[in-house]
């Protein structure tokens, strides 16, 4: 069983990069980004 | 089960978890859930369902609809695309009231040096339409700004003539006491149709105490009836402030604003600037103030349920953060914060500020957030370095305590109140009262919704209209 410290560490580190492209998406002038 | 997993963060609440996505959207979802989701051991394919419908998890590396989510992300910060659209004119400190608990240090109506200058007055005309909004609000505040007529005139038509050429949508607001609404006053107010804020704390007894006045009641209710028989109801609306005496009358409080033909009551907490820091404990006050919220709040929505029109205005704000995909305009719960980005201060002693709790603290001598002197060039201002530091604490997205806070997405960044009572920008959120006391009415807030959907919701999607 997981605590919530890890749940949230586990989520934010598979989210990072999802995280960044959407905010990139919703806020940036250049929208052509893609995951490596 | 594969899928990846898309941000969002979770809370107890009662019996449930909540899960909130990137963009406020809520689940109210049995405890254990974000531990299923993480670890994929999710059973219930309707949860399943709803989880990728609603941009919890996807089943492709990057959702097909990001660019939805996305579109729907920068909707919520929709209020940064135009930059700042509130601009208050602090005119005076004088003041006609002796408020016992006065956030803005005013002083006797008799003083000279507490006015601000016609070119003060200028200057900040000025730098207010170098904002790209469209959209802009100049309220004029004191002290008592009533007091200043001429000052009043002179800016408005100040702002009537560059907007000639500028063609931006102009809103005036005067924020007063109502005791001083002269002819003069009220025919300003009637030539340029200019909103009336007034405050109003209660019935008679509450009120006088909370302003030092034996007649105050009386006059701001003949002042109110004035204004609205000049200007029109819908253009005069009141606010009330919490002091540690109004705390004892919450239904009372609310039934005055009812009595007196008001359809909303925004039930307002003390903040720790000017005469209020004299409050011995600000820990027993919050608490105290969460109960009085929740009592007004319960007697506001039987009013409701019998038929009345009277919307508690903190409990829509949220709902709308909550319910629509909109943005709210309300500048003490934003992300980035309120300061600067929605609203900047033109202060009677010549210097911008950069919020109204700003200027408050330049009266006890503590000028962290003065901006600069209105005389000095607007660029020069709001891309100063010192704006430049703010902006590294003002989002919450990225402060400690609150990036990972479930009721993220509806609270906000206050960095002038965490260096007021933390003496610290980026703020301690376990021991801030300005969370505590905004996280305890969100969840408040959202368990009505959660647990009482039928009861209220009828009478909320009539607040957020």
């Amino acid at each position: 069983m997981l605590n919530d410290y890890k749940l949230r560490q586990t989520i934010d580190d598979e989210t990072r990069d999802i995280r960044t492209i959407l905010y990139a998406k919703a806020f940036a002038d250049d929208e052509n980004l893609t995951l490596e | 089960m594969k899928y990846y997993l898309l941000p969002f963060k979770f809370t107890r609440l009662g019996d449930h978890e909540i899960l909130v996505n990137e963009v406020g959207d809520l689940l109210y979802v049995p405890i254990g859930t974000a531990e299923q989701i993480v670890n994929r051991t999710i059973e219930d394919q309707e949860l399943y369902k709803t989880l990728v419908a609603n941009f919890f998890i996807s089943e492709t590396r990057i959702p097909a609809l990001l660019d939805v989510y996305a579109e729907r992300l920068a909707e919520k910060k929709r209020f940064l695309d135009d930059y700042t659209a509130l601009h208050i004119f602090v005119l005076t400190l004088r003041c006609n009231q002796l408020c016992v608990y006065c956030q803005a240090s005013s002083q006797d109506e008799c003083v000279s040096h507490a006015t601000m200058s016609m070119e003060s007055m200028r200057l900040a005309v000025q730098h207010m339409f170098k904002s790209r909004s469209k959209y802009l609000t100049m309220e004029f505040q004191g002290g008592e700004p009533s007091l200043e007529p001429a000052l009043i005139r002179y800016g408005i038509e100040l702002a009537e003539q560059i907007n000639e050429t500028e063609k931006r949508h102009l809103t005036y607001v005067l924020c007063t006491n109502s005791i001083n609404l002269t002819d003069e006053v009220l025919g300003i107010c009637t030539q340029y149709n200019v909103l009336i804020s007034t405050s109003l704390d209660g019935p008679s007894f509450l009120h006088n105490t909370n302003r030092g006045k034996q007649d105050s009641y009386e006059r701001v209710v003949k002042g109110i009836a004035k204004a609205r028989e000049v200007l029109g109801a819908d253009r005069v609306s009141a606010l009330m402030t919490a002091s540690e005496l109004s705390l004892n009358y919450p239904t009372e409080i609310v039934d005055e604003y009812h009595k007196l033909g008001f359809t909303s009551i925004f039930l307002r907490a003390l903040n720790p600037y000017g005469k209020a820091t004299d409050n011995a404990d600000w820990e027993a006050y919050t608490d105290r103030f969460i109960e009085f919220y929740k009592q007004a709040f319960e007697h506001i929505i039987e009013l409701n349920k019998q038929g009345h029109v009277m919307i508690e205005e903190y409990a829509a704000i949220i709902l709308r953060k909550l319910l629509t995909p909109w943005c709210t305009g309300f500048v003490d719960l934003q992300s980035p914060a309120g300061i600067v980005n929605s609203v900047l201060i033109y202060n009677y002693d010549g210097y911008m500020y950069a919020s109204d709790e700003s200027r408050m603290l330049a009266e006890e001598h503590d000028y962290t957030f003065q901006i600069g002197k209105l005389s000095e060039p607007y660029e020069n201002l709001v891309y100063s370095h010192k704006v430049k530091e703010w902006a590294k604490v003002w989002n919450n997205e990225t402060i400690a305590g609150c990036s990972d806070c479930a009721l993220q997405a509806y609270c906000g960044a206050d960095p002038v109140r965490n260096h007021t009572t933390q003496n610290d920008l980026y703020g301690f959120r376990p021991t801030s009262l300005f969370c505590k006391k905004n996280k305890a009415i969100i969840e408040y807030i959202i368990s009505c919704v959660v647990d009482r959907n039928e009861e209220l919701m009828p009478i909320f999607r009539n607040w957020i209209r």
